[in-house]
């Protein structure tokens, strides 16, 4: 009820007029909304700025000193502020101070009025990213301004192509968004599609990247995630070499990166910075515990519910025996221990990190082995449980690898009930799904479905850097790298 | 497409009633057989034996594992009769999936085998690549003996058959591969045949018992002879090592390994079918005293001497196989393949009567330097 007496009171007032008393108006007559009269030596101005918005020093030397010693009344060529503009429209002031701005007025004079930046920063410092740590790679991590941000990427991406084009979201509350691709190298397609999409938000606040995700991706029922989230600009950067887009949202760390195939998340910058067969190898080494960590656990419940003939002699020995004091079925064997590690994972999140490491002693290895102690898990339980968390953590996108663990759980069911055929139709499921899913129009599961022999090179393979193409090979640029080794046959040609 | 989802749901809810716990197997709740034997008790009873083992990990001081065995026996007319009586005798389920050695008692060996192997081809989780024995006496006796001396020694017996297969001394059977023996005609085949040593107090192979028409003649031959009858088969393994004495007074002996081995049979029929059989053996000196092998004279003297004694050493084989009518060799499939209407003439129980083999054999050696 009240909301609504407040709209009808601000409707009464025509919105389209630029006046100091309207704008006070429209932001409730808050207390740090001030209101400064300079006069200089022809004008008197009213300055309208919002106090904790503005950097008081700033504010000061760059915008209040220069107004008093004004000779002319040509501001935009005295006043030091980074940015000047010129309004005639009430809403835009209005945006305008809610960034930072002040709203610079002459008293009595035009409707027009300047709007000068001077806002206030928290800025952090550039830091090595928490998330995503590399051995080899850049120390730099995006920060939670969208500015900075966007230089991080430009510093590392010089290139005429990079093109920004900027968005304000949300009805209530505004958030800037920035959408970043290489012109040439990007399907116009993509950047139209992400376009409209961006513009069909109208959420009435952006609170993360999660609430940008959840509104332009392609499919919401699904675990697999379609929009890559990274906080290193090196990686964002090479992604849109790769012809992706980038999107970067104010106040946030994480970068979005689209559209994102189901490889994409297999990737890290150390694979390009070692030697092209240990990147090869640790790719492979990252799929192969993906796989680990899904089937895992359900293999282990088919293995002693269903099929233990399969499993070698002594280790039928060594298992049954110490099942043999678990009360529990298997299913609920395992499920009780996932689900104490979970536990521990989520709780161990919100700890500081010197607490974390006791922690991790008390709840991994006390926990663990009391546990099987007690008769409530077994030894081949525990394993399983333990060696499928530490695959899942080879995952570098942690999205990618809460994908397995959510799904981990159904294929254990599956498993519980049907042995073997289970996981193979869970399993099945999975393709199909993963068949089926796009990222604004690209096939997720891309160089298997549809095939695409020649796209392994970079996907579960990384090949050495002059074998790759130079240019998407849809693009009219495409070439290959080979040339990169031709000092080769110089050399063998040369005088030596 | 809305009344196609609800089915897919409602089939996703009735597929678990279908197939359900039912078949499930719990690992905690069975007792697993680590071997098997088979015996023929009075009143055509068949008697089961079999040890199931269990490990215990000790909680109070972590990873000892202590392994104890049990011995389990049960009666019944059939042998699926007899298992049910062993699984009323036991906790938990009484499961012969993991047993990796059958034996078979004499009695029943000589007797039709496939009458005791039939329960274990109809149980889908038999493990098919078990290996089967025949024993001097029951199975019971060597099984109780196993149970009570070789408990730490793992998986004794099936070690034990699988080296002296690799070793070429018995024919490489499993449960698996015995079944084309006993359904083809034209193919006889042999057993590791286990006995019980006195004095040592250890079961040991004995030799391959020879089989003739699914059943145990009751003869059985050398593990020597038995590797010789494997390389006129063409199916030794790796390792093929022989020795013979070349002379009695000096006591010089030489062993060789038979590193290939090349057969030529021609089949043709008179008055009975003859087979001639030319076996080609390179083979390689591993131990000849005497030495002097890199001048070709001696190693031509060596050549035919070998050859000599092999040739005669064959005839004596094929004699003894003659006697059994045990057609390991096969000979019988061969004529089915490539001279049927021989076959047609002489097939029935007995067919073997009516082939004579003529061995030659020629040996080459390869290689009889000693290597640094």
């Amino acid at each position: 009820m009240r909301l609504k007496r407040n709209n009808s009171k601000k409707s009464l007032i025509n919105q389209e007029n630029l006046s100091i008393e309207n704008i006070k108006l429209q932001l409730n007559h808050t207390s740090d909304l001030k209101e400064r009269e300079i006069h200089s030596d022809k004008q008197t101005y009213i300055i309208l700025y919002i106090n904790s918005l503005v950097d008081q020093e700033k504010f000061e030397s760059k915008i209040i000193k220069p107004l008093t010693k004004m000779e002319n009344n040509d501001i935009s060529n005295e006043l030091y502020s980074q940015e000047i503009s010129t309004t005639k429209s009430n809403k835009t002031a209005i945006n305008g101070l809610l960034d930072g701005y002040c709203l610079l007025m002459e008293k009595g004079g035009s409707s027009e009025g300047f709007l000068l930046k001077a806002n206030a920063s928290t800025d952090r410092e550039v830091a090595e990213p928490v998330v995503e740590k590399t051995i080899l790679g850049a120390k730099v991590g995006f920060v939670e301004s969208l500015d900075k941000n966007v230089f991080l990427l430009r510093a590392v991406t010089k290139s005429p192509d990079f093109t920004v084009k900027n968005y304000t979201l949300g009805s209530s509350t505004t958030t800037n968004v920035s959408l970043i691709y290489l012109d040439h190298m990007t399907d116009p397609e993509i950047v139209k599609k992400v376009d409209q999409r961006i513009k069909s938000i109208t959420l009435d606040s952006i609170r993360s990247v999660g609430d940008i995700q959840d509104c332009i991706e392609d499919h919401t029922v699904t675990p697999f995630p379609q929009l890559l989230l990274t906080e290193r600009p090196d990686k964002a950067s090479a992604n849109l070499k790769d012809g992706r887009v980038a999107l970067i949202l104010d106040g946030s760390p994480s970068v979005i990166i689209l559209p994102a195939t189901f490889m994409t998340f297999f990737q890290t910058p150390d694979d390009y910075i070692t030697r092209w067969w240990l990147g090869s190898f640790f790719r492979f080494i990252r799929l192969f515990s993906y796989i680990i960590a899904l089937i895992l656990p359900a293999s282990y419940v088919a293995f002693v519910s269903f099929h233990y003939e399969v499993i070698p002699l002594e280790l039928v020995y060594s298992l049954q025996s110490s099942l043999s004091y678990v009360p529990f079925r298997p299913f609920i064997e395992l499920m009780i221990m996932q689900l104490s590690f979970e536990l521990l994972r989520e709780a161990s999140i919100r700890l500081p990190p010197s607490v974390a490491t006791t922690f991790g002693i008390v709840g991994g290895l006390v926990v663990g082995t009391a546990m099987v102690e007690a008769g409530i898990v077994s030894y081949g339980g525990l394993i399983v449980v333990a060696l499928t968390s530490v695959a899942s953590f080879v995952q570098p996108n942690i999205e990618m690898s809460s994908s397995i663990r959510v799904l981990g759980f159904p294929l254990m069911l599956l498993a519980s009930i049907f042995g073997f055929s289970g996981i193979v139709i869970g399993v099945l499921c999975v393709l199909i799904h993963l068949s089926r899913l796009t990222s604004f129009g690209f096939p997720y599961f891309s160089p298997f479905v549809p095939l695409n022999i020649k796209d392994f090179k970079d996907t579960i393979l990384r090949v050495p850097s002059w074998m790759m193409y130079k240019q998407p090979k849809d693009s009219p640029h495409f070439k290959r790298e080979i040339q990169s080794r031709k000092w080769k046959q110089d050399e063998s040609e040369g005088p030596y | 497409m809305r009344k196609r989802k609800t089915e897919l749901v409602l089939l996703f809810f009735i597929l678990p009633l279908l197939a359900g716990c039912w078949d499930e197997r719990l690992l905690k709740n069975t007792r697993t057989v680590y071997l098997s034997g088979f015996d023929l008790v009075e009143e055509g009873d068949y008697q089961i034996t079999s040890i199931l083992r269990d490990m215990n990990i000790s909680e109070s001081s972590r990873g000892e594992i202590s392994i104890s065995n049990k011995l389990v026996t049960g009666n019944g007319s059939s042998i699926k009769e007899a298992s049910v009586t062993i699984d009323r005798s036991v906790a938990g389920n009484y499961d012969p999936a993991k047993g990796r050695v059958l034996i078979l008692g004499i009695d029943v060996a000589k007797g039709d085998i496939y009458n005791v192997l039939d329960a274990l081809y109809r149980d889908p989780r038999v493990d098919l690549n078990a290996k089967i024995a025949v024993t001097d006496n029951s199975a019971n006796e060597i099984i109780t003996h196993l149970s009570k001396n070789e408990v730490e020694k793992g998986e004794y017996l099936y070690e034990l058959i699988h080296s002296s297969e690799i070793n070429s001394k018995i024919q490489d059977i499993t449960l698996r591969s015995i079944r084309t023996y006993l359904f083809d005609e034209g193919k006889d085949f042999m057993l590791p045949y286990l006995s019980k040593d006195e004095s040592d107090d250890e079961v040991k192979i004995n030799g391959a018992a020879l089989f003739h028409n699914n059943s145990f003649t009751g003869q059985f031959l050398s593990p020597a002879e038995s590797t010789f009858l494997l390389l006129f088969m063409g199916k030794q393994s790796k390792k093929a090592l022989l020795t013979e004495r070349l002379d009695e007074e000096a006591s010089v002996s030489v062993s060789y390994n038979v590193k290939n081995v090349s057969r030529e049979l021609k089949l043709k029929k008179e008055e009975k079918v003859h087979a001639d059989i030319m076996l080609q053996l390179d083979v390689e000196i591993v131990d000849y005293p005497p030495n002097h092998l890199y001048k070709q004279e001696v190693i031509d003297s060596l050549e035919s001497q070998l050859s000599m004694i092999l040739t005669e050493k064959a005839d004596t084989l094929f004699k003894k196989l003659a006697e059994n009518q045990s057609d390991v060799l096969g000979l019988g499939r061969e004529l089915v393949a490539f001279h049927p209407s021989i076959w047609k003439e002489i097939k029935g129980e007995n067919y073997y009567e009516h082939i004579l083999v003529h061995p030659k054999v020629k040996v080459n050696i390869r290689n009889g330097k000693i290597m640094f």
